[in-house]
């Protein structure tokens, strides 16, 4: 018989707030956290909007060996201390409880704050004074001779903040990974199978992502995936409407501890929900473009289905990747309507994104959480910015206003640059 | 539960393709050179093991002719050349060719280090984003006005190819998969992370095949003067034909090496339907977290290590007598090197000398293709009847006891191996895979 699997911790740093009450609060009055970025300048930039974390995160310094201090590495530990602390889960010593304790954490890019090398750049090749053509090999040189510039480099790799989770936990198995916009769903997959296949009791799960910085708002701009609308931050993104024109970059971390259902049971653990089933499918289509029919999207949604032995009418609320591109949101309404039938056109469906915009890494767990919490609270949050209908995009969104109704099963859409494609269901607690 | 078998493998390294990494490893030789051109010039250590692999060799692989290598870093370009050449050999030579149903069930995991550029167009930016006025005075100050300027000559692809999932998503392509597609990221125990979490994959039943295995630029200027400033280098100015020195009482510490490596892995059932031949069946995984003493730095002890090796064999159902070869890290870096012998010595006993392999000394330490290469390398095993040489080891560490190194390839009947990996970040694995 198969290994249930519920969530008993929940954790997130997101631009609205680091609790998840309140986050979904806001989310259930329709509140924007996306405002014009404050952590640069972005005058000379296209995309001059982000949904940024703009309160202080609160923590130490230093974990056991970890340098916390990078932007990601005090996300991911802030959410994870958050969600350990709701799990009432603490570190343990004993190798025995190591080895069946796992994480899975999916991140971003590294820190791309490459303005950080600025002073070898300086030194090595003088002022700045329009000619591009720079000798590389002298910036080598200097760079290695200069343990600060090798350390910033550093920086880049996030290779330390699922081991800093797994000294947080107490777990010795840990994992890092990264499957761009269906990242923190594909934790949750992975933690999933680490505990149906009786390899761990409990794991920690999630991503954390950390993009708005100078290089990469101009790069992903110039891939013409980010919002132009620079004067209405809080309308900017505009899923399933016609007049959506890009996503909004977002950061933040989200964290789930996941466990199995007997074991969360003999230890008194409070149960916020379960995970019913996870599916899984690949485009193999486009690095940038979703699969235009839907195709793959389809697929992870069936898969799901089908691994949680429920019909496409069992489901009651679908949190839709719903990114406020044109392509995604095109492909993933063409897409509910092949897996759902004549259930699609009554099923609501809202975006997240339209008030938080793309967390990227941590979408999915952040959005599985919106989904428990729905669950919970029998209110489904809605997609603002809903004012031009698109005849491309019509099903019910959930307009601009949140509805009370009961959700048994809620489904979670994450759908990646390079076509990889998650969709959790998610149950209440059994 | 399904038995899952190896029906292909491919590598890339400095060395050339597989075969070529076998042959110069049987023969005792290594690929460690001086750095030179544009690439590596001024960049420590001075030397490595830099891959030769071209576009134009990528496209005469299956599935590369639909690939554009522009938008590819350094770790996706050896990545999809590892899967190519996998693809081949595990008899998929036209995936695009087939149909919707096997797509479906064939997934891709790869493991590599953080997606990293080649920094030219990006220390560009940052230069030119320095205010001048600043600059007058000899600070450093970001002026915000000119970050669009200093774009020009970026395209979105510049932004896009840093993605960590890139890798997986130009496989998932070129190999026609359809099914679970993830990135594992770290450094070189991602590799065997990646081989362990498909296999657990096909064990749910989420797929029937995969493409999986790992990748590392190691000689990446990005890499290596990370390593640099983490005091992992090897020393500049050692003879580059002897400067890989794993488990070595002289090493000196990591020499930059390139590879990627890959595997077709699929169930016994998809493997006889399709008339493949197993090479050899994937009998266990396991990892465990050994938190460093510092930051990507020493390893406390040999316990974790130590730990890890007996569940692993535990899974099998082998003794530690029973297995005829063990792969091990071997970074050429002590503080790795000598909790990974004190372990391997502690489980393995006087037997070590028999049964010890380690690749570092021919291609260097190559990221996260490293695991994956030690596994290409215990198949070769497997199919040549050879135990490789020990190239660089001629002074075993004290923590080795009293294994002997050979100098020479020996005659070996090799039916069970077991892969290591020894991470710096502090994550260990390790695989056990069975001749057929």
């Amino acid at each position: 018989m198969r290994r249930r699997v519920v969530v008993t911790g929940m954790g997130t740093v997101t631009p609205h707030s680091d609790d998840v009450d309140e986050l979904f609060r806001q989310l259930s009055e329709g509140i924007s956290a996306v405002r014009r970025i404050q952590s640069f300048d972005p005058s000379a930039i296209a995309c001059q909007v982000a949904a940024e974390v703009i309160y202080d995160v609160a923590g130490p310094d230093r974990l056991g060996p970890y340098d916390l201090r990078p932007r990601a590495m005090r996300f991911a530990t802030a959410a994870a201390e958050r969600a350990l602390a709701s799990a009432g889960l603490e570190a343990s010593d004993d190798e025995d409880v190591r080895d069946r304790r796992g994480v899975h954490l999916s991140v971003g890019v590294g820190s791309t704050a490459i303005e950080a090398l600025g002073p070898v750049t300086l030194r090595s090749w003088g002022a700045p004074d329009g000619d591009t053509k720079r000798p590389l090999p002298e910036f080598r040189t200097a760079a290695s001779e200069d343990p600060e510039a090798c350390r910033v480099l550093d920086d880049w790799f996030v290779d330390n903040a699922a081991p800093a989770l797994g000294l947080m936990l107490g777990a010795n198995r840990v994992a890092t990974a990264a499957s761009a916009c269906a990242s923190g769903s594909h934790a949750i997959l992975d933690a999933v199978a680490a505990l149906r296949l009786n390899r761990a009791d409990v794991m920690l799960c999630g991503g954390v992502c950390t993009p708005v910085t100078r290089s990469m708002m101009p790069g992903f701009a110039m891939l013409s995936a980010l919002t132009s609308n620079n004067d209405d931050p809080a309308g900017a993104s505009r899923p399933f409407d016609a007049d959506r024109d890009g996503f909004i970059m977002a950061e933040g971390a989200s964290l789930l501890v996941l466990e199995e259902l007997e074991h969360a049971r003999a230890r008194g653990a409070q149960i916020f929900g379960e995970i019913l089933g996870i599916g899984i499918a690949t485009d193999s289509y486009r690095l940038t473009d979703p699969e235009p029919t839907g195709r793959g999207m389809g697929e992870a949604m069936r898969r799901s289905l089908a691994d949680a032995s429920l019909a496409p009418s069992d489901v009651d609320y679908v949190n839709a990747h719903g990114t406020s591109t044109k392509l995604n949101d095109a492909a993933e309404t063409k897409a509910v309507k092949a897996v759902f039938g004549a259930h699609a056109a009554s099923l609501p469906m809202s975006s997240s994104k339209s008030m938080f915009g793309h967390l990227i890494h941590a979408a999915g767990t952040t959005e599985a959480i919106v989904c428990l919490q729905s669950i919970r609270n029998g209110v489904i949050t809605p997609t603002i910015n809903q004012q031009t209908p698109d005849p491309e995009c019509d099903l019910d969104y959930v307009p601009n206003t949140a509805r009370e109704l009961p959700v048994k099963v809620a489904m979670s859409n994450s759908f990646g640059f390079g076509g990889q494609n998650v969709s959790v269901l998610l149950g209440g607690a059994p | 539960m399904s038995a899952v078998v190896f029906t292909g493998y491919g590598a890339v390294t400095g060395a050339g393709d597989d075969a070529a990494f076998r042959a110069l490893w049987l023969a005792g030789g290594t690929a460690v050179r001086p750095f030179e051109g544009k690439n590596h010039e001024g960049l420590p250590p001075g030397y490595g093991a830099a891959v030769a692999f071209t576009h134009k060799e990528l496209r005469g692989l299956p599935g590369g002719r639909g690939l554009r290598p522009g938008t590819m870093t350094d770790h996706t370009f050896l990545a999809v050349g590892a899967v190519g050449r996998a693809l081949a050999a595990g008899g998929l030579d036209d995936p695009a060719g087939d149909d919707d149903a096997v797509a479906d069930r064939r997934g891709v995991y790869l493991g590599t280090y953080t997606n990293f550029p080649g920094l030219k167009k990006h220390l560009k930016l940052t230069h030119f984003m320095g205010s001048p006025e600043a600059a007058e005075a000899g600070n450093y100050v970001v002026d915000d006005s000119r970050i669009n300027a200093g774009m020009k000559g970026f395209s979105g692809f510049d932004f896009l190819k840093l993605m960590n999932n890139m890798p997986t998503a130009h496989a998932a392509i070129q190999a026609n998969a359809r099914g679970p597609a993830n990135t594992f990221l770290g450094h070189s125990s991602v590799g065997l992370q990646a081989i362990g979490r498909a296999w657990d994959s096909l064990q749910l039943g989420l797929a029937s095949q995969f493409v999986t295995g790992g990748s590392g630029p190691g000689t990446l200027e990005g890499l290596c003067l990370a390593h640099r400033g983490r005091r992992q280098l090897a020393s500049p100015g050692l003879d580059p034909a002897s400067a890989a020195r794993p488990f070595d009482a002289s090493a000196t510490g990591l020499v930059p090496g390139d590879a990627g490596a890959a595997f077709v892995l699929e169930t016994a059932e998809s493997a006889q339907e399709r008339g493949a031949t197993a090479l050899a069946r994937l009998v266990a995984y396991d990892e465990r977290l050994v938190v460093p003493t510092a930051e990507r730095g020493p390893l406390p002890d040999s316990s974790g290590i130590e730990r890890l090796l007996r569940a692993v064999l535990g899974q099998a159902g082998w003794t530690a007598d029973s297995v005829d070869l063990v792969s091990a890290g071997g970074s050429g870096l002590a503080e790795l090197d000598e909790p990974e012998a004190e372990a391997l010595a502690a489980v393995f006993g006087s037997s070590l000398s028999s049964k010890l392999v380690v690749h570092t000394g021919v291609v260097g330490f190559t990221e996260g293709g490293h695991g994956p290469l030690g596994l290409v390398g215990a198949l070769q095993a497997m199919e040549d009847g050879q135990l490789a040489p020990m190239v660089g080891l001629q002074t075993p560490s004290a923590a080795l006891g009293s294994f002997r190194p050979r100098a020479t390839s020996v005659e070996a009947d090799v039916r069970r191996a077991l892969v290591l990996s020894v991470s710096p970040e502090g994550t260990v694995n390790a695989l056990a895979v069975e001749r057929l």
